[in-house]
């Protein structure tokens, strides 16, 4: 009951964020926590999860990005089109990438996934005739809802793209809590465990890996769609692997292995290099900031701050500490 | 009835051979046992089982039809369920937690259950929760449910192994040294156990080096040395055979016992 | 065929420099397991440091090579201490990521420090090359190539035949079997990841003289070490240095021969190719 009530409230609150804050620089930082809840959502039930540390996943938000973009830059296809075009070209190549991968475990899937997502950038960086090169897709057309007398909407206006993300994102977090909460999230969790002995208890590690990368892949591939056609502009710059290094230290600070935790992340650290910039450090000392953050916070707050903040709380309410389970599961 | 045939099991790997044209059956309902000396390649026909080697030579058949080749998870789904010499478990996760996925297997939920949290989907999920409480309760640790299993004590661990096995509905269950470690009350609780699950209709095969326990609950005995079968029988043919008593005890005391005998 | 060779020579040059990053990595990743994603910023710091010697402190080049390579080994000494050791028991991925952030942490501090504008070191040697029979070589990259072999050699010398070489051989074995003769796993760990960071400041201050600085240096000369070090076996010592010799060369011949924008593309279709096909890497034992 408690937990309804909670959800309901902060339903209410992400809802009413527009009329909260009629500064559009607040709305440019909420659509970006939407996209990064999207990202990192997905990213988690690899890597939080599963235990597989993939560290490509920028190249499926970027392919995203770029479908999308492409489709309506040179052919004039529709964003609504363009929108599940690149989550599917993203879940696609999430597929043939995985069919090769997927079976190498270690450090050598993290080395491929790396040097996955630069031949990717390398690929958008020099197909000049395609991507622009790193002058990027400029002019990538705001979404549009144009059914004559009944409704039309522009989502140029921040308002409106908010709301926009806010449903993505909810679908997004819904889809992943779904599957956490199913024989695929014990699945994936009992593979992180101890994969032979889940394999020997009829887990197909390799369906499931498949399953948790392609699920990622389809989130990143729309969040990098919405990404598209709200900055209008795309360049190769998506496929930097310091996009990575962000999405990680969300779902590492907010807590891998929870729901809620990479959404916590996202939401405080897509704002935090935000504030970090508003006091007038540079960038390069907001990045600096966030790598101490990021290292600080292994050390000492390894398992995320939601985990830890659920802990205290079951604390303070007399639970014993030493049971508490991991994951809701 | 035969339930399960190794035919001319051959294992060689970088110029060792493990295991060398053994040849036995597990028949339906029984607990076999298997023994010898260490290194004898009682883990490697275990493996071989479940897919986690394959034979250079030879056949297992199970109900008629080859395993060889077959992936673990699909050896499994078949009904070959295997705990492991080291203690193996799902370490930060609950007890509970880590039963419910042994049951991985019987889950029939689809993605549009999942999705829309169908109303088969939750009684699906009740019913897994009341298997694995069952589960639990027969094996000894239900007021555990909650604790992460890396906090287990080391018999409560080993119990735990053979519960995840249970829940994932073995038709031959194979243990692998369950007792190994264990002081005499957790050894004669093991006991109980496997004759328990034996009643359940599952046949058990075993490895073990506990003598008194394989002599006690083993209807049959296989005995491996150094890789080949040398002695096959009910535990008191086994007891007297003078190959086994020279594998484990050496040609010196085999001779001087027969000396003395003489 | 004048311009294959040319490019080969480039290519030892900038593989030599791989195979010393390399070394120092797969020291680190067989001893330790550890993915040290940072471990490129000691590749940079050590040519940053050089830089900071030479022009600051107006020393000569060899010096401040000299003393760019004991700075980042103090500094490699710090961070096993005061973050590494600390990381020794926790899962791979916390550790791994905590390199990651280390690499960042280090790329900006750079940054901060020597500004995100490309520095240069000044070549010691003179611009005339020297003429090798049919070859014409420029004197500095003689002296790259001499150091990383003199570099190497002696770091064979001190795995062969001092004690500390022995231990670390003894702990990249079995670890536990050392620990049981006495041998302290925690100094050997620390002393490995110092001296990995020498190796790696060392190729840094060395291909300062020849290539541009940019704090971004570090993650890339990272990934090029990762991949020499899959490829050739993550346990090799052998296999990186040969791994490293090799991926130069085919990085030079790329850009020569077929594109030089994809030249980096090479790398990395080796390590996925080679990956998939050799779990083992080309030289590897035990992975």
């Amino acid at each position: 009951m408690g937990r309804a009530i909670a959800l309901a409230a902060v339903a209410a609150l992400l809802l009413a964020v527009p009329i909260l804050f009629r500064d559009p620089y607040v709305l440019h930082i909420a659509i970006y926590a939407g996209i990064n809840v999207m990202l990192v959502s997905g990213l988690n039930l690899l890597v939080g999860y599963m235990g597989l540390l993939s560290l490509g996943h920028g190249a499926f938000w970027g392919l995203g990005a770029y479908g999308s973009a492409l489709l309506a830059v040179k052919l004039g296809i529709s964003f609504w089109v363009g929108l599940p075009a690149g989550a599917l070209l993203a879940a696609l190549m999430s597929f043939l990438l995985g069919n090769l991968i997927l079976r190498v475990r270690g450090h050598r899937f993290v080395i491929i996934t790396i040097a996955f997502q630069e031949i990717t950038r390398l690929v958008h960086y020099n197909w000049v005739e395609l991507t622009n090169g790193q002058n990027g897709l400029s002019g990538v057309p705001s979404p549009v809802v144009a059914i004559p007398g009944l409704l039309e909407i522009n989502f140029f206006a921040k308002e409106n793209f908010y709301y926009l993300v806010l449903a993505f994102a909810a679908l997004t977090v819904y889809v992943c809590y779904r599957l956490v909460g199913s024989h695929v999230g014990r699945a994936l969790v009992a593979i992180r465990e101890n994969e032979s002995l889940a394999e020997s208890v009829g887990v197909n590690t390799f369906r499931y890996s498949m399953i948790a990368f392609g699920t990622g892949a389809f989130f990143a591939g729309l969040a990098g769609s919405l990404y598209a056609h709200y900055s209008r502009y795309v360049s190769p710059d998506v496929f930097d692997f310091i996009h990575i290094v962000e999405m990680l230290i969300m779902i590492l600070m907010g807590g891998r292995g929870t729901i809620a935790g990479p959404v916590v992340g996202a939401i405080i650290f897509t704002a935090l290099p935000e504030s970090l910039r508003f006091v007038g450090l540079s960038p390069a000392a907001q990045w600096f900031t966030l790598g101490l953050i990021l290292v600080v916070g292994i050390l000492y707050v390894p398992e995320g701050i939601v985990p830890r903040v659920a802990r205290l709380l079951a604390r303070r309410r007399g639970a014993r500490p030493a049971a508490a389970t991991e994951n809701p599961a | 009835m035969s339930l399960l045939r190794l035919q001319n099991l051959t294992v060689r790997f970088g110029g060792v051979t493990a295991v060398k044209d053994v040849t036995f059956e597990v028949l339906e309902g029984e607990i076999l046992s298997l023994i010898g000396p260490n290194g004898a390649g009682k883990t490697t026909i275990f493996n071989l089982l479940t897919g986690f080697a394959r034979p250079s030579e030879g056949d297992i058949l199970y109900r008629g039809s080859s395993l060889v080749g077959r992936a673990t998870h699909e050896i499994s789904d078949l009904g070959i369920i295997r705990t492991f010499q080291k203690t193996m478990v799902f370490p930060t996760i609950s007890v509970m937690a880590g039963t419910l996925v042994g049951l991985h297997s019987s889950v029939r939920a689809g993605g549009w259950d999942i999705l829309w949290n169908s109303r088969r989907k939750r009684r699906e999920e009740a019913a897994l929760l009341a298997r694995a409480r069952e589960i639990l309760a027969f094996t000894g640790i239900a007021d555990k449910g909650d604790v992460l299993a890396r906090n287990l004590s080391y018999g409560e661990q080993r119990l735990l192994e053979i519960a995840v096995g249970m829940a994932a509905n073995p038709q031959v269950f194979l243990l692998d040294e369950p007792v190994s470690g264990m002081n005499a009350e957790e050894t004669a609780r093991v006991r109980r156990l496997i004759r328990a699950i034996r009643d359940r209709g599952v046949t058990i095969f075993l490895v073990e080096h506990n003598m008194n326990v394989v002599m006690d609950i083993s209807d049959r005995i296989v005995v491996l040395d150094h890789g080949e079968k040398i002695a096959e029988g009910r535990p008191e043919t086994i007891q007297r055979s003078p190959e086994v008593i020279r594998a484990y005890l050496g040609e010196g005391y085999e001779r001087a016992r027969a000396r003395r005998r003489a | 065929m004048e311009l294959a060779v040319e490019l080969v020579g480039q290519g030892l040059i900038i593989g030599s420099g791989y195979a010393l990053i390399a070394v120092g990595l797969t020291m680190i990743f067989g001893l330790m397991n550890l993915a040290n994603f940072a471990h490129g910023e000691f590749y940079m710091l050590g040519a940053y440091f050089a830089y900071s010697a030479v022009s600051f402190l107006r020393l000569n080049y060899f010096l401040a090579v000299a003393l760019a390579i004991a700075a980042t080994m103090v500094l490699g000494f710090a961070l096993d201490r005061l973050v590494f050791r600390r990381l020794r028991r926790e899962p791979i991925m916390s550790a791994t990521m905590a390199t990651i952030g280390l690499s960042i942490l280090l790329q900006y501090t750079a940054q901060m420090v020597w500004g995100a504008y490309p520095l240069s070191i000044k070549s010691p040697f003179p611009p005339e090359p020297l003429s090798l029979g049919p070859i014409v070589v420029p004197v500095n990259r003689l002296f790259i190539i001499a150091v990383t072999i003199f570099v190497i050699a002696l770091f064979h010398w001190l795995l062969k035949s001092t004690r500390l070489g022995k231990a670390i051989r003894a702990t990249f074995q079995n670890k536990e079997s050392a620990a049981l003769v006495g041998i302290e796993i925690e100094r050997i760990y620390t002393t490995a990841f110092t001296i990995g960071a020498g190796m790696a400041a060392i190729s840094g201050a060395l291909l300062g003289s020849i290539f541009t600085l940019l704090p971004t240096m570090g993650g890339f000369a990272t990934l090029k070490a990762f991949i020499v070090v899959i490829v050739g076996g993550m346990g090799s010592f052998v296999g990186a240095i040969v791994s490293g010799l090799m991926l130069g060369v085919a990085e030079a011949l790329g850009a020569g021969f077929v594109s030089s924008a994809y030249k980096d593309g090479v790398g990395f279709i080796v390590v996925i190719v080679v990956l998939l096909f050799t779990p083992q890497g080309l030289f590897g034992g035990k992975s």
